[in-house]
């Protein structure tokens, strides 16, 4: 059993990237932390490491099969975080960040919109200005807007 | 009871105002305008942007331009329709002036007061301005009507010029699409910065506890179509909901004739 040991915030790095989280990391791989000088390493089981990494890395390039309620959890977060002043967000922009965080295609970003604008006609808001186009059912728009009234 | 719901392009200086914030749009703006040398009524095409500007031009003191009547678009043309429009209200009670630009206007007409707004468009507007008692609100409607235009931020460039040029006895107002807005914020942050004082932005929706107070402005009789618009098109303009109460054809035509 080869063992390997890396500094830990070099790992911690490492492990942000990967979008894991590092307390599941430390416990399945039962990482050892020792104390060498004034910081920190990890000891590590290699053979281990490498199928939980790659495992990981498998996972996340599966395309996945997103829910209607995830794609508008996610879209209504990101059409709030980027809208400006008048409440219109960049489409174009909440796009890129949706597929991102979902794992999904820009095509499907489009139907799945198409599909939620209908389904909630008036909630939603696209309109066609704007320099960066995304093509929703028939016609390209540029920004969107949440407009239904916030309950209390 | 007789219907006058207003036909196309709805907007018009003889059509009434409906709508609590509609007309709460008229307040603030007139407000502003009290304080600032600019103000902005941002809203979607179809929201009521025009009929809100003329809606205030009955109430002050006022010179409307509509921008998409000028082959071109700049602080000195801005400037030679504004005075050209003072001067020509004027003239009657002008005849013994001695103001420059009323002297250049008789000999030469409209070309003269723009000749010499191209030189000096804050002279020419402050020279017909002074032919006024009171502080008119100069409304530029249309100014930049896409985002997309092609002299975008030559546009937006006299927004930048009205802010700074200090003109103490006139106020503007400019009517915007939220696109163009969003851009002018992005991409030009002192402008963006000023806007944040001076925005008024109108409903992106017809709210639904407004929709009878609105409708009632043109035909009460037809209230409840338009609830039912509004219930199967939650976001139909009142432009939509108007033309549909007067069977105009609207979004279908175009399909229509393509099939």
């Amino acid at each position: 059993m080869t063992k390997f040991s890396i500094r830990k915030s070099t790992f911690d790095k490492f492990i942000e990237r990967l979008g894991i989280d590092k307390e599941e990391v430390l416990k399945t791989l039962d990482v050892e932390v020792v104390k060498v000088g004034s910081g920190y390493r990890y000891v590590i089981e290699m053979e281990s490491f490498f199928f939980f990494v790659m495992e990981k890395l498998y996972a996340a390039s599966r395309p996945r099969t997103v829910s209607d309620e995830d794609f508008e959890i996610v879209l209504k977060e990101w059409v709030s975080k980027l809208a400006g002043f008048s409440g219109y967000a960049n489409l174009a922009e909440v796009r890129d960040v949706v597929v991102q965080e979902l794992g999904m295609s820009q095509e499907e970003f489009s139907e799945k919109l198409a599909a939620l604008v209908q389904r909630k006609r008036g909630e939603y808001l696209l309109v066609e200005g704007g320099d960066r186009k995304v093509l929703v059912g028939t016609r390209k728009y540029g920004l969107i807007k949440r407009v239904k009234k916030i309950e209390a | 009871m007789t219907c006058h719901i207003p036909k196309w392009p709805v907007a018009a200086p003889t059509v009434a105002l409906g709508g609590k914030t509609w007309s709460a749009a008229v307040e603030t703006l007139k407000k502003l305008t009290d304080s600032y040398p600019l103000a902005l009524l941002i809203g979607r095409a179809g929201m009521g942007k025009t009929q809100v500007a003329l809606e205030v031009c009955r109430r002050v003191n006022c010179i409307y331009i509509d921008l998409t009547e000028l082959g071109e678009k700049n602080m000195s043309t801005v400037a030679a329709v504004a005075a050209w429009r003072i001067i020509r209200h004027k003239i009657s009670t002008l005849e013994k002036s001695k103001n420059r630009l009323v002297e250049v206007y008789r000999k030469h007409g409209y070309e003269g007061v723009l000749s010499i707004a191209r030189v000096d468009p804050l002279w020419t507007l402050q020279t017909a301005l002074a032919l006024l008692e009171n502080k008119p609100v100069i409304i530029l409607d249309e100014l930049i009507p896409s985002a997309e235009d092609p002299n975008f931020f030559e546009l937006a460039y006299i927004l930048h010029r009205i802010r700074n040029m200090n003109l103490q006895n006139a106020s503007f107002i400019v009517t915007m699409l939220p696109d163009v807005y969003e851009k002018i914020v992005e991409k030009i942050p002192p402008l963006g910065n000023f806007f944040t004082y001076i925005t008024v932005q109108l409903p992106d929706v017809v709210p639904e506890e407004e929709l009878a107070e609105i409708i009632a402005t043109y035909c009460p009789e037809k209230i409840e179509i338009a609830r039912k618009i509004l219930a199967e098109r939650p976001d139909a303009t009142i432009r939509e909901i108007l033309l549909e109460l007067n069977n105009t054809p609207t979004r279908k035509y175009v399909e229509l004739l393509i099939d």
